[in-house]
């Protein structure tokens, strides 16, 4: 072989992107990593829900009807998944908005106003739900306010309430849900927009019929990072929500840790894998339709 | 976009996993030679027995210490998952855990030959088979809002008046403190650690006054600082701690008694540096570092009889002896039992 011929041969290689077998040696360190210690465990962590006693003795699926017979249980599990969703309505709500003010600026103010956004993450969530703790309590700036102002006369109870839950989660998890909003926001083409409006179409319809379904896959992956977000946060959800409100991470951790019953725990563990993997799933399944749609 | 902003999410959480698991490999690989490992409670434990246990310990016997903050559920876990090469030589435990260790086989008897300050422990302060020895106790009591609660609750009854209507806090059963009290207040109404409905008839009878349960102890003292409850159960050194910082809290004694919580150290079985082990409990149970322990913000009461009772201590107890007849819990009875009243708890306070 010529050096031209190698060249043209190399060419062909990278020009139909299948370089032979040698790239995929470069994921097994991960593959391997992921396997070891994602899968395994996994694994592991099914095959404990599996039994039917806490000694691990008998095989069996009663942990899973125990958990579904019993109706305080299934509310758990509903009222895990209701904050997910409320989370995830609370963050569009507010996220849409400025995640349009961020396409919309000029370059200049994209700067600061991408500083404001990233601000939150850059203080630990433990920080932060402790913040709200403070904000949020009887001696709190709140209750402080609407005191100073006559409005009640005794502190109302804002703490340890399920929407003080879903709106300190809202605010940490706010970023994750602007973020592709405003990327998918700024990947739309202007074009359509001056010609919905060359067209005669209103501000509203413009925003209605073109750019909001064109948002949609921001919006549809920000709503994943936001539910799994929610759903799974121990922290907030403990210190916030406090010893009354039962969320599955928590029921988990006191299953597991403090009564020894790991096999219950595994199955409510696997309950609310099997549950955030639906969502994402059903997600998923409308990421794609609307893409259908907008192409198609 | 918005998938490559996905996958770099995901990407830095695998890193983040992958750096966690290295720290861990590393600290235990770096000390395991030489130095003996042993763990405490986080938190107010974790700082005094940096201040005063580990150079205690080194000045004993010129050898260092790795030092874990791991709650005894948590070490009893990581124990049990690693019975041929433990992570740890002596550990920290409650008395609840400490038990379920001994029935699991997880502890070496203590050589008292090695451990000489032994002699210095009430004989009810020592495990019957040698297994542990109590280095410590936590006493607990009524604390208040000495602003707004201006006359010192008495009883444990007193949180059911009327007037604390959305004022008193509790503490979920799945901590140690939660399911003491809860003993402590069957015990008062008659009940002990196998009959608890008259406690869980208290609770119901106490729920309309309760403006909040907290999911651990340390949260509770976040709750007095917010003005979110006003009367609840707590440790002394928590008290003592919030007063330090300008918190209007006490702690009173309810006529049913002090409340005592101990905590042991025993030797893990299989660890490599037994006697060393052995030296760390017995510098543990020092006159010199418990009569350190006992002074301010740390409040831990001692077990060794020769240690006095200093500052705020003095006011409950004159010695270790006296600690013997304070409302004490049979965790051989109680831990069997103990997911069963979690269940309930959990259905009872709920929201």
């Amino acid at each position: 072989m010529n050096p031209t011929q190698k060249l043209t041969a190399r060419r062909a290689r990278v020009r139909s992107g299948i370089s032979g077998l040698s790239d995929w040696w470069l994921t097994l360190p991960l593959g391997l990593f992921f396997a070891i210690f994602v899968a395994v465990p996994l694994l592991l962590l099914a095959a404990i829900s599996f039994h039917t006693d806490a000694s691990m003795q008998h095989w069996g699926v009663n942990q899973y009807q125990r958990y579904f017979t019993d109706p305080y249980n299934r509310g758990v599990l509903w009222s895990t998944i209701g904050l997910g969703l409320a989370t995830t309505a609370v963050c569009i709500v507010f996220g849409y908005p400025i995640a349009w003010l961020y396409t919309a600026s000029a370059p200049k103010w994209r700067r600061v106003i991408l500083l404001c956004i990233l601000m939150p993450l850059l203080t630990s969530s433990v920080v932060r739900t402790f913040a709200w703790v403070v904000i949020l309590g009887n001696d709190g700036l709140i209750d402080h306010t609407l005191m100073a102002l006559g409005w009640v006369t005794y502190p109302v109870k804002l703490l340890y309430t399920p929407s003080a839950v879903v709106v300190s989660l809202a605010q940490i998890e706010l970023p994750l849900m602007i973020l592709p909003l405003a990327s998918s926001l700024g990947a739309i083409d202007t074009r359509l927009t001056e010609a919905s409006h060359a067209l005669g179409a209103s501000q509203w319809r413009t925003w209605w019929r073109i750019s909001m379904p064109l948002s949609v896959p921001g919006l549809l992956s920000g709503a994943l990072l936001v539910f799994t977000g929610a759903v799974s946060a121990f922290v907030v959800q403990t210190l916030v929500g406090g010893g009354q409100l039962m969320y599955m991470p928590f029921y988990i951790y006191q299953q597991a840790i403090e009564s020894q019953d790991y096999p219950f725990a595994a199955a409510v563990a696997m309950i609310l894998l099997v549950c955030i993997l639906i969502m994402v799933t059903a997600l998923n399944y409308f990421g794609r339709k609307t893409r259908g749609f907008i192409h198609g | 976009m918005s998938l490559i902003d996905f996958e770099r999410r995901k990407i830095m959480q695998a890193l983040a996993a992958l750096g966690a698991v290295s720290i861990g490999i590393g600290t235990r690989t770096a000390f395991a030679a030489e130095s003996l490992a042993a763990t405490t409670f986080p938190g107010a434990w974790e700082e005094s027995e940096r201040r005063f246990q580990l150079p205690a310990f080194q000045k004993a016997t010129g050898n260092s210490v790795s030092l874990s903050a791991s709650q005894a559920v948590d070490t009893l876990t990581k124990l049990t998952a690693a019975r041929a090469n433990p992570p740890f030589d002596v550990v920290m435990m409650d008395e609840g855990p400490y038990l379920r260790g001994v029935e699991l086989g997880l502890f070496e008897t203590i050589p008292s030959a090695k451990v000489p300050n032994l002699a210095d422990l009430p004989p009810k302060f020592i495990d019957p088979q040698g297994l542990g020895a109590y280095i410590s106790a936590q006493i607990y009591g009524i604390a208040y809002n000495t602003e707004r609660i201006k006359t010192a609750p008495t009883s444990w009854n007193d949180l059911l008046k009327p007037e604390y209507k959305g004022r008193v806090g509790l503490v979920g059963l799945d901590s140690t403190l939660g399911i003491v009290w809860m003993v402590a207040l069957a015990k008062m109404l008659g009940g002990d650690e196998a009959h608890m409905d008259p406690a869980f008839d208290y609770i119901r009878k106490l729920m309309p006054n309760v403006g909040a349960v907290a999911s651990n102890p340390g949260a509770l003292g976040t709750l007095f600082q917010q003005g979110q409850i006003d009367i609840s159960c707590h440790y002394i050194n928590n008290v003592e701690s919030l007063k330090v910082k300008g918190v209007p809290v006490a702690l009173s004694k309810p006529d049913s008694g002090w409340g005592l919580v101990r905590s042991t150290m025993n030797i893990v079985k299989n660890t490599k540096l037994r006697d060393q082990a052995a030296a760390y409990i017995n510098t543990a149970l020092s006159v010199e570092v418990q009569s350190q322990m006992t002074g301010s913000p740390y409040f831990v009461a001692p077990t060794n009889s020769k240690v006095p009772f200093g500052s705020a201590l003095a006011a409950i107890a004159r010695s270790s002896k006296e600690m013997e007849s304070f409302v004490q819990v049979d965790w051989q009875k109680l831990n069997p039992l103990r997911a069963a009243y979690i269940d309930r708890f959990n259905r009872l306070v709920k929201a």
